[in-house]
């Protein structure tokens, strides 16, 4: 028995180490799966964990502001509470009949808090087909703090309605420098692609864009992307398996960090002034009888002014008109205003004439022509003509060879000048066509080294043919005309002739900055702003500083100085003399008994009855050009370019200029007539150290309704529906004025508009 | 075989008691609680207080379970014998009561729902069960006979079936590894269990292809079997959670994610994860260090059982150890298996760990009674049996 039982237990042993065995196996099994979901496979799996349960959301950091030079605020922010459908969700969640039932309930909710809506308005906006499937449209904006917290509580009562803050971008001043600032809008697919391309994500404080951000579009807002973006906040919530929030991560979420402040070298008063004059030249030029019946009509619908300070080359003003209301690019453009302000038949609003709209300089660039005749050796001693040498300008020229090979005489006329004895200065202060012909003509083919280049070598001394460098998006480079260019121009059939056939044709109508010279007036500005400042020509700066949200300095943008011109006196003395001459010449010519010798913009600057002002040239001597580009079936490209208080050599006066002005008017006729007004008038507070203070839209709209009551007090005085005073005296019979501070003047009297109103209630 | 065998009494009562395995057990007990604490909690944070329902149960759970344990540990064996019957026979009355009266639970009616509190009397029937079939492969003469298997199988079978009328067949599976474990160590000739084997093979297959197994059970065996792409959406549902629990555990890395910070525990994205489950939150809170502490505990906690049987003093003790081991085991690997997509997504409690009375009281009892062979060791009268 006891064998028998040995040999069981022995049996039952043997069988209980297969059942260890197998034991081993399966934990060995268990552990082997272990090491394999917590080592090797680990990081997917933590990654998949992650997206299970983290709900990022994120949301738009405030864009930085832009300020003017002197800190006034030009773009702000301001936070709006945004009610938006996701039309998916509402229709997977409600059936039609739900929906209506829904949007009433929503459409009432609204209406109370003071946005009146209606269903069908809902409605409409649910189906424009501006939006794309996926995207939340806004129905309604501005809606009460209220409203706001109960429809972002409530969204089992209201699917696929949610509710944002959105910070939309306000203009304090209005439409003013609405082409330097730019606007924002939504990212395009292509700038979406472009940029987070660019962006490394994994950087903490990436400025990552999302479908749907907004984004520079333009101006400022455009080239200062990277500043004024705000790096974007997320809340990192845990859901559950439901999705519901179940806590949101601290550690992980972050507050959306405000991007910096640009301050801008603008001054917002003299903004003011150019873009007022500017309109104003225009409209006036439009009005200016013609000369004949057969001129072209001046359109003037067009132009630009630009201000700049000579000293450092910084941008004080810049305008281009037609002009357009950033305010309208708020919360979405409709591709129809789109359409509106791009399309040339309404003179593109959108674009920035001063940096991308292409002129011929016309009379202008015989500052570049004479710099070129003084540098290399054409206007000399021992030159085609010495400064001081009279010549005779008949308005006739005559070249012997207009086309090489031929030996046939060219005749260029001057369209506006008569028999006078001219020297370089007064060429330039009568704008002598036919002086800077010869120059052009016989100078630079007879010279020591005959050349058709020398007067494009200097056009480019001045910055024309390249961008200026301004930091503003879309500048255009201009045109030089040369060889090649006409190569260029050859090859794309846009010419019937190549840069082998250049005339001496071509290098004379340079001279005067007719034929295919094409120039910015941000060019224009800066290459006299090189003639103010003793031959420094700078790369014009549009920012000054860049500063977070704690008043650090990002960046700051110092003076580039491009290059240092030959600036002797013998080249600096005639130019500024004669440039002086412009605006103040009057005087009988040395060489022709009973000629007055009269600058180009006398008439602007001294003759307050000729359209001019009445400007302190003796106390802030301003130095400056005419230039009228002729146009084919064209009223003519008016311009005037000027600088002061400008150094006079000829009376002995050094001055430093503060300020370069340059005006263009499109088809707007003479530029001694039509532009160098605008220049006076924009020059003349300056002189006097009295640029009105530029109101900002809030006080304008106060101003308005302040004169609309007087106004409408004085046409009941008028009328005689107002009864007067007891003694039976009419209050006033002068029209009222504004003063600066708009308050209302009636004889020089300040008048409240209350007082307006008391009389109106009797 | 030694002298000391001989001697009834021979150690000081201290040594009556295998420490390892009480520590071990204490070990996982204590790991279980905090890892039901932590599954059930809630989310915790803010204002709202955790909640510790679950905890202060299962607490209760593990101090009763280790009374009735040191009680079975110390129950004489001739008195357990004398009581198997009846136990038996209650066990197959609850069985059926329960199929009648029981609370319905995830489709199967295996609870009887008392008070707020829940009883399975499948769980239970596992440690009658092994009692039974020791008791049957080791009275009278001639032991494991053909006619014993026979016996054997006869016993399995009424719990059996009524289990797989609740139905559970995850817990039938079990009674089916105690029973395989139990023949085999019992001695039974190799043949007749080669016979078996191919009896159950063939049935296997059979049951498989008729429609005897619920849709949804037929759903997660394919699942596991097949390629996800083949089968429906009920099933796709089953694969989430074997998914779930498998990102769970991977996200658990080498350290895992700290106490009550597992995302996906809670968040709940694994369900039934303070019972079935449970082992993904010890794999995502604790990482590879504590689940593979928690599988060592196992394996030392399975090695004292083991050795238990090997030095049992009597085949009846030998085989009850026998059988609380393929308990152990099965469950043990089916349980983690499931959340490492080893196994097909069954619902069978983790032993000791799982929240729950009954899987609680039924490993505490089956310990106890491992412990109780532990003590007579060196029992001359039992040696005789």
């Amino acid at each position: 028995m006891a064998d028998v039982d040995r040999d069981t237990e022995d049996q039952q042993r043997f069988r209980l180490r297969i059942l260890g065995v197998v034991a081993v196996s399966l934990v060995a099994a268990l552990l082997a799966r272990l090491w394999y979901l917590q080592v090797l496979r680990s990081e997917d799996l933590a990654a998949a964990a992650t997206a299970n349960v983290l709900r990022t959301v994120h949301e738009e950091a405030p864009r930085g502001r832009i300020f003017d030079r002197r800190g006034r605020l030009l773009v702000d922010n301001e936070v709006i509470r945004v009610v938006m459908i996701d039309r998916r969700e509402l229709d997977s969640a409600l059936d039609d009949p739900e929906q209506e039932e829904m949007l009433l309930e929503l459409a009432l909710l609204l209406s109370e808090s003071g946005d009146l809506i209606k269903v069908s308005e809902i409605r409409s906006r649910l189906a424009d087909p501006e939006y794309g499937p996926f995207e939340l449209i806004p129905i309604a904006f501005g809606i009460d703090l209220d409203l706001f917290v109960y429809l972002g509580e409530r969204p089992d009562l209201f699917p696929g309605v949610s509710v944002e803050q959105r910070t939309l971008r306000t203009y304090p001043y209005g439409q003013l420098a609405a082409h330097v600032l730019g606007y924002i809008g939504s990212l395009t697919a292509a700038e979406y692609e472009i940029h987070s391309a660019r962006i490394d994500e994994s950087q903490p404080d990436a400025k990552i864009y999302r479908p749907n951000d907004r984004i520079g579009k333009t101006g400022v807002e455009r080239i200062f992307e990277d500043d004024l973006r705000g790096i974007p906040g997320r809340r990192v919530y845990e859901v559950n398996s439901y999705g519901e929030v179940v806590r949101e991560l601290d550690g992980q979420s972050r507050d959306p960090v405000p991007g910096n402040d640009v301050y801008l070298t603008i001054d917002i008063d003299l903004q003011r002034l150019v873009e007022d004059e500017l309109r104003r030249g225009l409209d006036e030029a439009r009005g200016r009888p013609k000369e004949s019946e057969d001129d072209p009509d001046p359109v003037a619908a067009a132009g630009a002014a630009v201000a700049l300070d000579p000293r450092d080359g910084s941008v004080l003003a810049m305008a281009s008109y037609p002009t357009y209301d950033p305010r309208e690019f708020v919360g979405g453009i409709s591709p129809r205003l789109f359409e509106t302000l791009t399309s040339e038949q309404n003179f593109s609003p959108i674009l920035n004439r001063a940096i991308q709209g292409l002129y011929p300089p016309g009379s202008t660039f015989k500052l570049v022509t004479a710099y070129a005749g003084l540098t290399q050796g054409v206007i000399s001693d021992g030159g085609l003509i010495s400064v001081d040498e009279f010549y005779r300008d008949t308005g006739i020229y005559r070249y012997p060879f207009c086309l090489e090979e031929t030996d046939t005489t060219c005749i260029f006329e001057s369209p506006y000048c008569c028999s006078r004895g001219v020297d370089l200065r007064d060429a330039i202060t009568v704008s002598s066509d036919t002086y800077f012909y010869r120059i052009g003509g016989e100078g630079f083919f007879r010279r020591p080294e005959p050349s058709d280049e020398g007067i494009q070598d200097s056009a480019r001394l001045f910055g024309f043919g390249s961008g200026t460098g301004v930091l503003l998006p879309y500048e255009r480079n201009g045109v030089v005309p040369d060889r090649d260019y006409f190569d260029l121009q050859y090859e794309r059939g846009v010419f019937g002739r190549g840069g082998d056939q250049w005339y001496a044709g071509d290098t004379i109508n340079l001279s005067i900055g007719q034929g295919d010279m094409l120039v910015t007036p941000l060019q224009m500005a800066n290459s006299y702003a090189a003639v103010a400042s003793g031959g420094r020509l700078h790369q014009p700066n549009i920012a000054s500083e860049v500063v977070d949200r704690d008043g650090n300095v990002i960046k700051t943008f110092e003076p580039r100085v491009r290059r240092q011109l030959v600036w002797t006196r013998e080249v600096s003395d005639p130019l500024l003399d004669g440039l002086n001459g412009v605006t103040a010449y009057n005087l009988p010519s040395p060489l022709d008994e009973g000629y007055v010798i009269r600058g180009t913009a006398f008439e602007a600057f001294n003759l307050p009855l000729e359209g001019g002002v009445d400007f302190p040239l003796e106390r802030w001597p301003t130095a400056g050009k005419t230039g009228t580009a002729e146009q084919d079936d064209e009223a003519d490209t008016a311009w005037f370019v000027a600088f002061g208080p400008a150094s006079w050599p000829e009376r002995g006066l050094a001055n430093e200029p503060e300020v370069v002005v340059a005006v263009v008017l499109e088809e707007a006729g003479f530029g001694g007539e039509a532009a160098a007004p605008v220049v006076a008038r924009i020059m003349q507070p300056i002189a006097s150290g009295a640029v009105p203070r530029s109101w900002t839209a809030v006080e304008i709209e106060a101003c308005y309704s302040e004169v609309a009551t007087l106004a409408v007090f004085f046409e009941g005085v008028r009328t005689g529906e107002i009864k007067v005073d007891e003694e039976g005296n009419p209050i006033s019979e002068v029209p009222p004025e504004l003063s600066e501070k708009c308050q209302v003047l009636v004889g020089g009297e300040e008048a409240v508009a209350e007082q307006g109103l008391e009389v109106l209630q009797r | 075989m030694t002298d000391r065998r001989l001697n009834p009494r021979p150690e000081p009562w201290w040594l009556l008691i295998d420490p390892l395995l009480v520590l071990t057990v204490a070990g996982i007990g204590a790991m279980g609680t905090v890892l039901v604490y932590s599954s059930t909690r809630g989310s915790g944070f803010d204002l709202v207080d955790p909640d510790r329902t679950y905890l202060d149960r299962q607490v209760i759970f593990l101090a009763a379970g280790a009374v009735l344990g040191v009680a079975a540990a110390l129950v004489k064996p001739r008195l357990i014998r004398r009581l198997a019957p009846l136990a038996y026979g209650l066990m197959a009355a609850s069985m059926l009561t329960v199929l009648a009266i029981g609370a319905e639970v995830h489709g199967a009616r295996s609870w009887f729902s008392v008070g707020g509190y829940q009883f399975q009397p499948s769980e239970l029937g596992k440690v009658v069960m092994i009692v039974t079939l020791a008791l049957v492969f080791s009275s009278g003469q001639g032991g494991a006979s053909p006619l014993r298997l026979g016996l054997a199988l006869l016993s399995m079978a009424p719990p059996v079936v009524l289990i797989m009328l609740q139905p559970d067949p995850g817990t039938a599976l079990v009674y089916g590894a105690v029973f395989v474990a139990v023949v085999v160590v019992s001695g039974v000739k190799m043949r007749w269990i080669a016979l078996l084997a191919l009896i159950a093979l063939v049935g296997g297959v059979w049951v498989l292809r008729s429609d005897l197994l619920a849709g949804y059970q037929q759903a997660r065996l394919t699942v596991f079997l097949f390629d996800l792409d083949q089968v429906g959406a009920e099933a796709a549902g089953f694969a989430y959670n074997a998914e779930q629990a498998q990102i769970a555990i991977g996200n658990g890395g080498l350290t895992g994610q700290g106490l009550f910070e597992g995302t996906q525990t809670r968040s709940n994205m694994v369900p039934a994860q303070q019972t079935d489950f449970i082992f993904t939150v010890a794999g995502e809170e604790m990482g590879l260090r504590g689940a593979g502490l928690l599988l060592g505990l196992y394996s030392l906690l399975m090695y004292r059982i083991w050795r238990t049987a090997r030095n049992a003093s009597s085949v009846f003790g030998r085989l009850v150890c026998t059988g609380v081991l393929a308990m152990f085991l099965f469950q043990l690997f089916q349980s983690v298996g499931m959340t490492m997509g080893m196994m097909p997504v069954t619902g069978i409690p983790l032993p000791l760990v799982s929240y729950g009375g009954s899987s609680m009281f039924t490993s505490l009892i089956a310990l106890g009674l491992t412990a109780g062979v532990h003590r007579r060791r060196y029992d001359v009268d039992e040696m005789r049996r």
